[in-house]
């Protein structure tokens, strides 16, 4: 027992290191999401020209996400929708982003009821 | 032939472990909606397993499986209703409390006797810190056949995204009584290792008992 309790103590001595590195490719990524996205949609037409045009990738803000559990609980709720292509959890961010199949549609209301059907609250489109 | 590294080993013998024990453990009695459950929590004397099925976010069926090992046949099985009785979401902040109603039948005390359940369970967690405080009660129309209360609290060392490696270490205090037999308290500290969904839990008390707790949710 006490061998199984050291090897499992020395293997999370090298996990943090592994994940501080994950954690830094990850916030590079979201940034360049991120600027990607700001190219692609016109902020001249206004937010709300912009949530009836029914854009193909949706970015939500979410509380109480603290777990990969959490995560998973979005994710199937989301992908049992037939419009909903992907969808992606971001806890650093509290995002969850939602692509969603061409020339489908997810009303705000059908958002905010998947995310509070899923235990969890609706903080509104970003 | 080659030999295996001895990491791999390491890992197929732990894999093992936990499917021949499958233990439960006091984790999410209600899950994300249409969501299994299974969960154990496992120590020499006792050993608690759990499927549940969450019909909504706040409301779960269960089935249990308690076995006494220090007694032969000293089994309980029993149905539960799990209640989200209350949730708070906060920014990266999650708390709940839980209530878990349900019956059976039980060889526990040495008899076999209907019997009912009832636990609470209140726990808060942000992405560093967990803590968590439970109690249950499995009881017959004469006397109380098990009494658990667990609180624990965990940290961890580091913060990855959802879908990384999570190692979070935990102190858990634990008072059990069977068959109102005198109570027994021990402290344990736990490594708790969770992979997308898997979260296993190692720990060996300070009075030299070894605990293991499993939770998949799919
Ligand atoms: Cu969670």
């Amino acid at each position: 027992m006490k061998t199984i309790m050291i090897l499992a103590a020395t293997s999370l001595l090298f996990f943090p290191v592994y994940g501080k590195s994950q954690d830094n490719m990850k916030q590079k990524g979201t940034s360049h999401n991120h600027k990607m996205d700001h190219q692609n949609h016109n902020h001249k037409d206004g937010k709300a020209e912009a949530k009836k045009v029914s854009p193909e990738k949706i970015i939500i803000k979410v509380k109480g996400m603290v777990c990969a559990f959490c995560a998973q609980g979005i994710q199937k709720n989301f992908s049992k929708r037939k419009e909903v292509k992907d969808v992606k959890v971001d806890l650093d961010t509290m995002e969850v982003t939602i692509l969603l199949v061409k020339g489908q549609i997810l009303p705000e209301k059908v958002i905010e009821s998947v995310v509070t059907g899923a235990g969890f609250k609706y903080m509104g489109l970003k | 032939m080659k030999k295996p590294k001895p990491s791999l080993i390491f890992s197929g013998l732990l894999l093992t472990f936990i499917l021949l024990l499958s233990p439960l453990s006091h984790a999410h009695p209600v899950a994300f909606q249409n969501s299994v459950g299974i969960m154990g929590y496992h120590a020499p004397f006792m050993s608690h397993n759990q499927l549940n099925y969450s019909w909504r976010y706040w409301f779960a069926t269960g089935v249990h499986h308690i076995r006494r090992h220090s007694v032969k046949n000293a089994n309980a099985t029993l149905g539960s209703l799990n209640f989200l009785l209350k949730r708070w979401n906060g920014s990266g902040l999650q708390a709940n409390l839980y209530g878990v109603i349900g019956g059976g039948h039980s060889e526990i005390s040495g008899d076999p006797k209907t019997i009912g359940m009832a636990a609470l369970q209140f726990d808060i967690e942000d992405r560093d810190y967990y803590f968590l405080a439970k109690h249950q009660q499995l009881f017959n129309d004469k006397f109380t056949e098990l009494e658990q209360t667990v609180v624990r609290a965990g940290v961890t060392p580091y913060i990855d995204p959802f879908d990384g490696f999570h190692t979070w270490i935990i102190l858990e205090w634990q008072d059990f009584a069977f068959n109102r037999e005198s109570n027994q308290s021990d402290i344990t500290p736990y490594l708790r290792f969770f992979y997308r969904n898997i979260l296993f839990e190692i720990g060996q008390s300070f009075t030299g008992v070894t605990r293991f707790n499993y939770i998949t949710h799919f």
